[in-house]
């Protein structure tokens, strides 16, 4: 395996996938001729036999994964985010009528890498999928948390899963190379500096501006809470009563599109299951077409990077 | 007004006579417009042209070619046949009826709550595959063919698809991949009856030379009279031995066959539109269509010699089951 790439968030999804893969025959993975990035061919080489390589066709590709997924077997779908979620979106709603399981890979998720331009970011997912019934999101932050959530995607959950994956290294911080306990439906806390505010985010780039914030304003004495919500469109009712009471603002941070992301997902739990009243509530998220360019240029102009949070934080607080 | 119904013992009647496999297609096929319309003209709505038009075909797919027994519908080697175009659903499930795999109970519930849905649901017996919006259901027959393969277990796969579906993209997407990933025993066919919803199919997008196109993606093709049962019979018998190349069958058919003011030429004629495409014909056109389907029926039997059915009929002011009556027709 490359070693440069060794604990990046795909790395870990690879790992797990082919480990759970000798135990588990009904594994079977299609590709849309994206496989390069997740490094799937590692797959390949291992399993030639349970590899659909099938083109750029995305729609034929998840209309056969639900074939597959009719027969018993366990299909998992790989491509770009952008393109798996939007345009094969009938078909795995179709799938998903058909009360299957199956594992869709969303490779670049999220806006960051920012240089390939909108076409290629994807930052209407989580909307696009949550609004089809049986479907479940997750969106490691690490490469162990990408083991844990494959893990519980293939031994446990009982419902389709999504699972966004990152792109890229991980940011240069040790949270990254840190193993945390995996709850479906509950959110892992990085970093318990105090109540003054509570800020929820998800993947390693959002996650890695937020602690660069939440350390900062520690200095200026304002004590914060960093946590990751990997489950972005379900939540544990007990979880979520919990956190309420012991903050009063929350921040939902993401870069997702406006609408429909985790924060929203997250809103409605909330108005759903009559939880606190008294929260305050700040959301941080896409409000037009992503830029294209460097990553940290691209945060910034979006109000995403670590100066744009700090200010946004304190003008709430 | 009163609707009528053949149950599964006239079709078992038939099932046990002894005459070729060809004569009981063509009486079963009769019997089956009855309840298709029937049904329809109970729910209020339905898609009578399309499951007139791919009615035969099922037939000779469900009753003799790829026979899937009661006992083994839920067997891993069994032949899946599923309708991507899906709204022809009332022919289905008129057959799955008569095999016994749909209580007459569902059969009165088309398209009701917790009844039979409007386009075929998994969670009905026999039914393979949730279709109805086009262009989906090569691909996946492409994955239950590649599962077979891969579980080696036995079965062929038939997928029946509209030709206004044609003009769907994902159905090129399938055509191409699947010549091209090997998938065997995997049987394409193409209701062709030449109208879709608002006109004819060569007016709204025309498929051109479908045969040559379909060949060029690397299929084995194969063109007949989707209502003469030697034909299909023949088409299937010559079409599986050949084992290069994945098999499509373009059947040639009539919209609203079997009914003669509903076939599509006529019709396309006097109103310049296919006007049973969808909905339930009224009590006048549903009366005038059962009197000619009774008058087939009679002549048929008595052609083979056989004693004319019992018919079920149901009041349907009354829409209680209670008043069901076995009578004789004339």
């Amino acid at each position: 395996m490359n070693s440069i790439k060794k604990k990046w968030i795909t790395t870990g999804f690879l790992k797990t996938l082919i480990s759970e893969s000798k135990k588990n025959k009904k594994i079977i993975v299609l590709d849309a001729d994206l496989s390069d990035d997740a490094q799937l061919y590692e797959f390949k080489k291992k399993f030639p036999d349970r590899f659909i390589q099938n083109g750029i066709a995305e729609q034929d590709m998840v209309s056969t994964a639900g074939g597959l997924a009719l027969s018993g077997l366990l299909p998992v779908v790989n491509s770009f985010s952008s393109f798996l979620v939007s345009r094969a979106n009938e078909q795995i709603f179709n799938n998903s009528s058909e009360k299957t399981k199956i594992i869709y890979i969303c490779l670049y998720s999220g806006i960051i890498p920012a240089a390939a331009g909108k076409s290629h970011q994807s930052f209407r997912d989580i909307s696009l999928l949550s609004n089809i019934p049986r479907i479940r999101i997750f969106n490691p932050f690490n490469f162990f948390e990408a083991q844990e959530i494959l893990k519980y995607c293939i031994k446990f959950e009982k419902l389709n899963c999504a699972i966004r994956l990152n792109l890229g290294s991980p940011p240069n911080n040790k949270i990254f190379s840190k193993k945390f306990k995996f709850k479906p439906g509950e959110g892992t806390i990085l970093k318990a500096l105090g109540n003054h505010g509570l800020i929820i985010t998800y993947g390693q780039y959002l996650i890695n501006e937020a602690i660069n914030a939440v350390e900062y304003l520690n200095k200026e004495r304002l004590k914060l809470t960093l946590v990751n919500l990997s489950s972005l469109n379900f939540f544990s009712h007990k979880w979520v009563k919990n956190i309420s009471r012991k903050y009063k603002k929350i921040f939902l941070i993401e870069d997702h599109y406006k609408t429909g992301g985790m924060s929203d997902q997250f809103i409605n739990f909330l108005v759903e299951k009559r939880i606190s009243t008294r929260l305050q509530i700040k959301k941080i998220a896409l409000n037009d077409f992503p830029h294209c360019g460097e990553p940290q240029e691209v945060l910034k102009i979006h109000g995403l990077d670590k100066n744009s949070l700090v200010r946004e934080i304190k003008k709430f607080i | 007004m009163r609707i009528f119904f053949f149950k599964k013992k006239n079709f078992d009647d038939i099932l046990k006579k002894k005459i070729s496999n060809l004569k009981k297609a063509e009486l079963i096929a009769l019997l089956h417009r009855v309840n298709i319309l029937s049904m329809i003209k109970n729910s209020g709505s339905g898609h009578i042209g399309t499951s007139f038009s791919a009615l035969d075909l099922m037939i000779w797919i469900k009753f003799f070619q790829f026979k899937v027994s009661k006992k083994k519908i839920l067997n891993k080697d069994r032949h899946v046949f599923f309708s991507s175009k899906g709204h022809d659903v009332p022919a289905l499930y008129s057959i799955l009826f008569s095999l016994g795999l749909i209580s007459f109970n569902k059969l009165l519930r088309f398209r009701k709550l917790f009844g039979l849905e409007g386009h075929p649901d998994i969670d009905t017996n026999g039914i393979e595959s949730n279709t109805g919006s086009l262009g989906m259901g090569i691909s996946k027959a492409k994955g239950i063919s590649w599962a077979k393969k891969y579980l080696k277990v036995k079965g062929y796969v038939i997928v029946l698809i509209g030709d206004g579906e044609f003009q769907e993209g994902q159905i090129f997407e399938a055509l191409q991949n699947i010549s091209h990933q090997k998938n065997k025993n995997l049987i394409v066919i193409m209701d062709h009856n030449k109208v879709q919803s608002s006109d004819f199919v060569k007016n709204i997008i025309n498929l051109g030379n479908v045969k040559s196109k379909i060949k060029s993606f690397g299929w084995n093709v194969l063109r007949i009279n989707g209502h003469d049962f030697k034909e299909i019979d023949s088409a299937f018998k010559r079409g599986i031995k050949i084992k290069k190349k994945p098999l499509f069958i373009i059947a040639d058919t009539i919209k609203g066959r079997g009914v003669s003011f509903m076939e599509h030429p006529s019709v396309m004629e006097k109103y310049k539109k296919y006007i049973w495409h969808s909905g339930a014909p009224s009590d006048d056109f549903f009366k005038i269509a059962l009197e000619e389907l009774f008058e087939k029926i009679s002549q048929s039997y008595l052609k083979y010699r056989i004693s004319l059915p019992k018919v079920v009929t149901i009041n349907l002011k009354d829409k209680s089951l209670t008043r069901e009556k076995i009578i004789e027709f004339h």
